[in-house]
């Protein structure tokens, strides 16, 4: 009994946060979660019916004047009635595969799958606005993601709200979440792709729609960054430039998560540790003990007065006016 | 029976450890090998070179008529193959003759990728050594190069070639080159990246004008071995900080209008795009975000170098051996995703040495 209480105890932490997939945030995972529950209730009550029947059994004496009865009940129970409820379960899932990967949405974001990390992009009303490692919705719209990834199989999931979807290289795939709840709810790839998998993770904000067109607005501008400002100084003569991306700069680097406004998000690393200078500082000069495998090279010479400022400039590529 | 089988192996320990704890087998180099043993080794070693050739690919970018590439072969047959090999019309010294086997004066008649592998890999018990910068396969192909005309060079030409200047060396005997005062110090580094530093017509890369700081790290690197190369290491290594110091500043005062050799391959336009722009899909880093008109003190120039080179060095930096200095995991980081293509595009685009305006980042 103790060892049966032990073994809940992690099942029942899968239930709790975040990343909970019966926590209901969003209308995809609603219709998932109606699925399971009949597909594990179902399955109990078929379950308990059949030991049933095989324990009644055991203890019938045989009576060959049933044999008839008994052959009916095996073709029906063994063979009609699974194969009817198999082909309703598999209709009740097509349908619901077809309702989360629609044509359109209210909105569209496309996410591309890197090794390890997403970058996200938004349709701005002036093109593309594009980000990393945390995705933004509106409450109670359906936004469609157009799902691609440039190297290995990654897959897109968002427990609470929706999803799992496969990013595959070389095609597009879709899926629809309408969330629900506004919140954090973290988001992670659900398919083994390379050494930092477990690290590739990202925050998904649901905010109120007045909020999120606020937020989608400061994210479409460019940074504000003084042309004499010494950490922008030391991030062109670093050549963070070749990879990064400032839009409002002449740092257009197209390999590494976009910088624009990375001052704003919650997390660094792909969703993996808190924005904050002792964070930002240590990801610059010792990359690879945060992250192993990252493709960011470290930076181990940058110290004291120019790495504060290179520090204190990307943390202050934020939304403030 | 099995009495027989122990006193066999006994005799044999026995037998075996008193022939190798005495010695008993002379060794001696004055000592010429037992009738038809030198044949038969000589044999077996042509046999290892046939076979292993077979296997020896020669990159596209490699010709092995290429003037400059024969030079560069010539000028390092000069510092560690003339000692004991002599070259052409110069004898071998009396020392070398003294080795057993004794190295032979080299007539041509190997194929280039057997002079390769020769090069790259040497013999062992025989004095031949592999190649001095580990991993860099492409070093090689000079010797290849240069060994592939050999029978074409009199004296005059060679010291044409490996000195650029006749009777350079200024002994007819054979000094043990790579040591200080062997090769005449005005010539020591002059000989291959020429006097103007602007690389003999190919023959090396250009040195005129980049910054003291690169040229001192990149000597010093060679010196102590963290820059794996086999041309530069032995020329690097006798040399003391204040020599170091000198060449880097003698080079970086020198001006000049680089113009680099490009290969006859590679798409200059794609190249222009991938280094200024870099590549999303391709996962390519920007070239010119470093390697632009205002780069640091301590990354070189690239633009308007020989394209030979910057292809060499990509392959370097994506496949090793990637030097042990501060900054070179940058470079390995950029080189990493390069495919072959894009490293004959980028080396057209930069070989043109183009204008200072477009390798600095272009503004939005």
């Amino acid at each position: 009994m103790r060892n049966l209480t032990l073994l809940t105890v992690p099942l029942l932490a899968g239930c709790a946060g975040r990343h909970n997939w019966l926590s209901s945030a969003g209308a995809e995972a609603d219709r998932v979660e109606g699925l399971f529950w009949v597909l594990l209730i179902g399955a109990a009550v078929i379950w308990s019916a059949v030991i049933g029947a095989a324990v009644y059994a055991q203890r019938r004496q045989v009576d060959p004047g049933l044999e008839h009865q008994a052959r009916w009940f095996i073709v029906w129970g063994g063979a009609v009635i699974p194969t009817v409820l198999v082909c309703a379960l598999l209709i009740w899932g097509l349908v619901i595969l077809r309702d989360i990967t629609p044509d359109k949405g209210d909105l569209t974001v496309r996410v591309d799958g890197e090794r390890w990390w997403w970058r996200v992009t938004y349709d701005g009303p002036d093109g593309d606005v594009v980000t990393a490692n945390e995705i933004r919705l509106p409450l109670d719209q359906t936004a469609l993601f157009r799902l691609t990834s440039d190297d290995v199989i990654h897959s897109f999931w968002v427990p609470a709200i929706g999803g799992k979807m496969d990013m595959i290289p070389g095609r597009e795939t879709t899926l629809a979440l309408t969330p629900n709840k506004t919140g954090n709810w973290g988001g992670l790839c659900a398919e083994y792709c390379g050494g930092a998998h477990a690290l590739m993770r990202f925050d998904t904000v649901v905010m109120e729609p007045d909020a999120f067109d606020a937020w989608l607005a400061a994210e479409a501008a460019p940074a504000r960054v003084a042309p004499d400002d010494p950490g922008f100084a030391v991030f062109r003569d670093e050549g963070c430039g070749a990879c990064h991306t400032i839009r409002g700069t002449d740092a257009r680097g197209p390999v590494g998560p976009d910088l624009t406004h990375v001052g704003a998000r919650a997390r660094l690393g792909a969703g993996i540790y808190a924005m904050t200078a002792d964070n930002m500082a240590r990801w610059i000069t010792d990359t690879h003990a945060m992250k192993p495998d990252a493709d960011m090279p470290p930076y181990p010479d940058l110290s004291g007065a120019r790495l504060e400022a290179l520090v204190t400039f990307l943390l202050s590529l934020d939304h403030a006016e | 029976m099995r009495r027989w089988i122990y006193v066999a192996v006994a005799a044999a320990v026995i037998g075996g450890s008193a022939f190798y704890w005495l010695g008993a087998y002379n060794i001696a180099a004055s000592k010429h090998h037992l009738p038809g043993v030198g044949p038969v080794l000589h044999q077996y070693m042509r046999n290892v070179v046939t076979t292993r050739g077979w296997g020896v690919s020669m990159p596209d970018h490699v010709d092995l008529d290429d003037p400059g590439l024969i030079r560069l072969g010539a000028g390092h047959f000069a510092t560690g193959c003339l000692t004991c090999h002599g070259g052409p019309g110069i004898p071998r010294n009396p020392v070398v003759l003294g080795m057993q086997p004794e190295p032979p004066m080299l007539t041509g008649d190997y194929r280039a990728s057997e002079y390769w592998w020769i090069a790259r890999h040497g013999f062992k018990y025989t004095g031949m050594p592999a190649w001095p910068g580990e991993g860099r396969d492409d070093e090689p192909w000079a010797l290849a190069a240069f060994l592939s005309h050999y029978d074409q060079f009199d004296r005059a030409a060679f010291e044409e070639a490996a000195f650029g200047r006749t009777a350079g060396y200024e002994s007819a005997a054979v000094r043990f080159a790579g040591q200080p005062g062997a090769i005449p110090s005005g010539l020591g580094c002059a000989r291959c990246h020429g006097e103007d530093g602007l690389g003999r017509d190919g023959t090396a890369p250009k040195l005129a004008g980049q910054s003291e700081a690169w040229l001192t790290r990149a000597l010093t690197a060679y010196a102590d071995g963290h820059r794996e190369s086999g041309f530069m290491e032995p020329l690097a290594a006798p040399l003391g900080n204040e020599t170091i110091a000198g060449v880097a500043a003698h080079y970086a005062e020198m001006g000049g209008d680089w113009q680099g050799r490009a290969l006859p391959m590679g798409d200059a336009a794609r190249g222009r795009t991938l280094a200024r722009q870099g590549s999303e899909h391709g996962d390519i880093a920007s070239c010119t975000a470093c390697h632009g008109a205002d780069r640091r003190n301590d990354t070189p120039r690239i633009a308007g170098q020989d394209g030979y080179w910057i292809v060499n060095w990509l392959h370097m930096y994506r496949d090793g051996p990637i030097p042990d200095t501060p900054r070179a995991h940058l470079m390995a980081a950029a080189a990493k995703a390069l495919d072959d293509e894009d490293i004959l595009d980028l080396a057209a685009w930069y070989a043109q040495a183009p204008d200072p305006r477009e390798i600095s980042p272009p503004a939005r």
